[in-house]
């Protein structure tokens, strides 16, 4: 080996702790960057190759009744490949483990099984005989949580008779990859099943035979779904049709789509930051130890050592950091990336899905920090190449000092060594600037890696505690008379029943539409209010339509504009409509009116989709019974359950990405404020030990470099503050969500954590430090010049 | 003794040598006209008060420096038109330094500090032979840490050594050593200089050490004032200061 590498190695060795630290940093950086983008692409991946394995529809549409011959129309209709004809109706299910009903979807069954769009994947079991009655496939997810397997049964009340279901197989389908529950705006595997029944058997239970109430579509290569649109709302006007819903509008498509954006934006966003404050601490922390080197480069050189030779060896010491990091990055980022798709395993249900780390993306990782590493090492070195090697062996001019006005005013209330504190920060403000940066920039990734949580705790709190009051919810299939709330009432434990009426609408202003429901309520709902801008209940306007103002924004709508609201039901009118107000919800983009006024708008009188009702928790199970009974009642929701629901999908994975992202927000902040000390302690020890010899005491020498950290740390904590608030809004910035929005918010004691992370990493890296400057070799120190 | 030919061509040869800094808004003027030759084989003390410009002297000889103006000559080749590279490749041939601060790397143990030297040098000794030649043979796996400083001054000697160079270049080196040291260390650099013939020239402020040399020239104010030959070299164990 040759001395020079023997130089490095020795170095290497001699600042592990030093170099570990760097590496970690680094290897966090990378592993953040690894993990939330691989397991995007993997998620992805296994979403693309289920979709095209089993010819995941373009289009869906519903209608009431249309004869089977209705979709030779639709089939001539230019653009539509494929039109597949099916029933689908919702009806309650009683589940032995359950004291609640679960709400389900039996959905027909095609011929021959295991043909057409949206193929079903036969996990267990066999498929239902033909014309055999009772015999049903269960979707995997409700399965899997209520323990059915083949022979199982269950019991529902089909066609207003009692029927028993026997589950002969378990099955998977791309359009339940989640199953939202009729009602609920949250997926919930546990309270929504899809059920799968032979046509004709399900047909004549609900006396549907020769029709079908539900249709999906393949479109051709070129066409969209715009383009089908009206001609697929034409063909099945007559029929009770309800509007053409593309990819973007299918429920399970749609949170599916989310989630992934939302992983995506998380994914880019924040390791992007991780990896650019890694990329920018090796950048500093390399340029300061080849600083530190400037008399050995000077050496090499007198010896005959060229500067590019003296640039590649400070270069490998570069490459070698970031090579481990890359490693250790790569490596943490495949543990920590199947970790997430693992968690993402019970929520997205894809019959395969297997975590890869992504190549590019591991390039890509790498390619940043070398980068950032070399720049660092080499702008270094040119530094110190670029002096003549006699001048680079004195040591540096003394700096400049002064007395400046601050300083001046500062120092009569210091003492000798409270002025070199004082002025050593003041009169080198750009490598103070920098230390405190870097530490700043630590604080700044601990709050954006865990404001997120905050930011959910908000959302809960307004949505499940001051909007939703009510206890259960339950579903009509159709718009029912009123009437049905005094049945309820009459229910035991029921303590307060409020109707709602949701109407299905498209909302057009200028070139924006979107499909979202309006909800009329009464003058000053119980159950379920609306919270305005100040948190505080807002009472419904008398006429006009209040919209959320995540919805307004979208629709570039102010209060006051007018909009077309076009019905997806009944008639399916186009009515103008003037924006009245604004809600501040964070679940959801939907419509809000006085019930009084959509019913002029439907032309309809008191009618109700749905009933909220406040329960007593004594009856509960009696209620549940109870609610079954009511044939107008298709589906049961509970609030509990949304909560709960909304708690283990959404939150659980936020809290483990926090978890993860603040894990490795606070290694990187240990490392930067270690090495910052190491490098000060190192570029001030003949300083420092000058003070010993002329009879400064050890705690006096320390206390110098320990106030300069803490100054440094006491200037990074309001700028990390600020710097975590600007990426926190980044982040929510890059969130795009229809299903929910986060609110800037980030609490106190989040700021107080990642103060508090760094504070206890600088603790620890003073005590270290202060160790260094007790076993400070004096006279070492100041005979040779390093 | 060996005395050098004073008719031999000089290996190094400098003229018209000023060099001018600009500290701030002062130009100190370091060198002010220096003609110098170094001879062959020859031992030369550079001797002068510090301020008085010899060490910038040393290192324009050296190639770690450049003049304002005035030529470097090393057997007709100008140094002073070479370029960085150019005299990167000059000095890994021709010169040893060595430093009062000695200038090791302190990652390396003697034996590797001297072998950075013949890692890239043509028709280097040894690094054991370059100790041995020190008197360090018994300390050649130690690192710089654990030699006293004369010994590492030594290491440096034997690292500039190594690689045979025509001039080798001594700036203080026992500047940062007490008597007893320096004198040992003046005594390797006086052998090398009999028994190897390469051409020394030690810059010192340490009056004492002149004896020593085959010719002392005396600086001051950036100007060579004097140039004086000794009759007799005293050996470095005669020498008192």
């Amino acid at each position: 080996m040759r001395a020079l590498d023997r130089k490095l190695l020795r170095e290497l060795i001699g600042m592990r702790w030093q170099i570990l630290a760097i590496v970690m940093v680094v290897g966090c950086g990378v592993a953040s960057y690894v993990a939330m983008l691989s397991a995007h692409s993997s998620l992805s991946r296994s979403r693309a190759s289920y979709y095209a394995e089993s010819n995941f529809a373009d289009a869906w549409a519903s209608a009431k009744r249309a004869p089977d011959a209705v979709v030779h129309e639709l089939l001539a209709i230019p653009g539509v490949a494929r039109a597949e004809t099916r029933i689908v109706q919702l009806l309650t299910l009683d589940v032995a483990d359950m004291p609640e009903p679960a709400s389900a979807r039996l959905v027909s069954l095609p011929t021959p099984l295991d043909s057409g769009l949206n193929r079903l994947h036969l996990r267990r079991g066999r498929w239902p005989e033909p014309g055999r009655s009772g015999e049903v496939l269960v979707s995997e997810p409700f399965a899997n949580i209520h323990s059915l397997a083949p022979g199982d049964q269950l019991s529902s009340v089909m066609g207003g008779r009692r029927e028993r279901l026997r589950v002969v197989g378990i099955a998977l389908s791309p359009e339940y990859v989640f199953s939202v529950p009729a009602g609920s705006p949250w997926p919930d595997d546990k309270r929504s099943a899809i059920l799968w029944m032979d046509r004709d058997v399900l047909a004549a239970a609900f006396a549907m035979q020769g029709a079908f109430n539900d249709v999906t579509f393949a479109l051709g290569v070129d066409a969209s779904v715009r383009q089908v649109t009206d001609a697929v709302d034409r063909v099945l006007a007559p029929w009770g049709g309800n509007g053409v819903r593309g990819r973007d509008l299918q429920g399970s498509h749609r949170f599916l789509e989310d989630e992934l954006a939302q992983l995506r934006s998380m994914g880019a966003t924040v390791p992007t930051i991780f990896l650019g404050v890694a990329a920018f601490l090796l950048n500093a922390v390399l340029s300061r130890i080849v600083a530190g080197q400037r008399e050995q480069i000077a050496a090499l050189k007198a010896l005959g050592y060229g500067n590019i030779r003296i640039g590649v060896h400070y270069a490998e010491l570069a490459l070698f950091v970031v090579a481990c990091g890359s490693v250790l990055g790569v490596g943490l980022g495949a543990v920590g990336g199947a970790a997430m798709v693992d968690l993402y395993r019970d929520f997205f249900r894809f019959p395969h899905l297997a975590f890869g780390v992504d190549g590019a993306t591991a390039v890509t990782a790498v390619a940043i920090s070398a980068a950032a590493g070399l720049i660092g090492a080499v702008a270094a070195v040119r530094g110190a190449v670029k002096l003549p090697p006699a001048e680079a062996m004195r040591p540096p001019t003394p700096q400049r000092y002064g007395r400046g006005v601050f300083t001046r005013a500062l120092e009569r209330a210091l003492s000798q060594p409270g002025r070199m504190v004082a002025r050593n920060l003041a009169r080198s403000p750009l490598r103070t600037m920098l230390s405190s940066l870097g530490i700043a920039f630590s604080i700044a990734i601990i709050i954006a890696g865990s404001f997120s949580q905050d930011a959910l705790n908000h959302v809960m709190d307004v949505s499940f505690q001051r909007e939703q009051r009510y206890d259960v919810q339950g579903g009509c299939a159709d718009a029912l008379s009123d009437g049905v709330l005094h049945e309820l009432r009459a229910l035991p434990g029921v303590l307060d029943v409020e109707g709602q009426r949701v109407a299905p609408v498209r909302l057009h202003a200028g070139p924006h539409s979107y499909e979202t429901v309006i909800v009329g309520m009464g003058a000053e709902p119980r159950l379920r209010r609306l919270i305005g801008a100040d948190l505080r209940p807002t009472k419904l306007p008398e006429r006009g339509l209040v919209v959320t103002d995540e919805l307004a924004r979208r629709l570039d709508l102010q209060i006051g504009d007018e909009l077309e609201v076009e019905l997806l039901e009944g008639r399916r009118r186009r009515v103008s409509v003037e924006i009245a107000g604004l809600s501040t919800e964070m679940l959801g983009l939907s419509g809000y009116m006085r019930d009084t006024a959509l019913r002029r708008l439907l032309g309809e009188g008191p009618r109700l989709t749905g009933a909220l009702l406040a329960v007593d928790p004594r009856q509960r199970s009696e209620l549940y019974l109870q609610l079954q009974t009511v044939p107008a009642i298709v589906s049961v929701g509970m609030r509990s359950a949304v909560f709960d629901i909304f708690n283990e999908t959404t939150a659980r994975i936020q809290t483990t990405t926090t978890v993860i992202l603040s894990i490795f927000a606070c290694v990187i902040a240990v490392g930067v404020v270690y090495n910052g000390a190491r490098i000060t302690l190192v570029e001030r020890s003949r300083e420092l030990a000058t003070l010993r010899v002329i009879g400064f005491t050890r705690a006096e020498v320390s206390g110098i470099l320990l106030w300069e950290l803490a100054m440094q740390l006491l200037l990074a904590i309001p700028l990390g503050c600020l710097l975590g608030w600007l990426l926190a809004l980044g982040i929510i910035a890059g969130v795009d969500s229809e299903l929910y929005r986060f609110p800037l918010l980030i609490s106190p004691r989040t700021y107080v954590f990642a103060t508090g992370v760094v504070s206890v990493a600088g603790f620890i890296t003073a005590l270290t430090v202060r160790r260094k400057i007790d076993h400070l070799d004096l006279v070492e120190v100041l005979k040779t010049r390093e | 003794m060996l005395d050098p030919r004073p008719a031999a061509a000089p290996v190094i040869s400098a003229r018209g040598l000023t060099k001018v800094y600009r500290m701030g808004e002062v130009e100190v003027h370091a060198l002010r006209g220096v003609d110098l030759d170094l001879f062959e084989g020859e031992f030369v003390v550079l001797l002068g008060a510090s301020g008085s410009g010899k060490s910038t002297l040393l290192n324009i000889l050296g190639g770690l420096d450049l003049p304002t103006s005035g030529s470097v000559l090393h057997r007709g080749y100008d140094l002073t038109r070479a370029g960085e590279a150019q005299l990167t490749n000059w000095r890994r041939r021709y010169v040893g330094f060595v430093f009062q601060f000695y200038n090791l790397i302190p990652s390396l143990t003697a034996r590797e500090n001297v072998a950075l030297v013949t890692d890239i040098s043509r028709d280097p000794m040894s690094p054991e032979a370059a100790l041995e030649l020190v008197g360090l043979s018994k300390r050649i796996d130690h690192f710089p840490a654990q030699l006293s400083g004369g010994e590492q001054q030594r290491v440096a000697i034997a690292r500039a050594v190594a690689k045979r160079p025509e001039v080798m270049l001594c700036d203080e080196p026992t500047g940062a050593l007490d008597v007893v040291t320096g004198k040992v260390v003046l005594e390797v650099l006086d052998r090398i200089n009999r028994e190897v013939g390469t051409t020394t020239a030690i810059i010192t402020h340490n009056a004492a050490i002149a004896s020593m040399a085959h010719r002392v020239v005396t600086f001051a104010d950036g100007r060579a004032l004097e140039v004086r030959r000794n009759e007799r070299r005293a050996g470095a164990q005669e020498l008192q200061w």
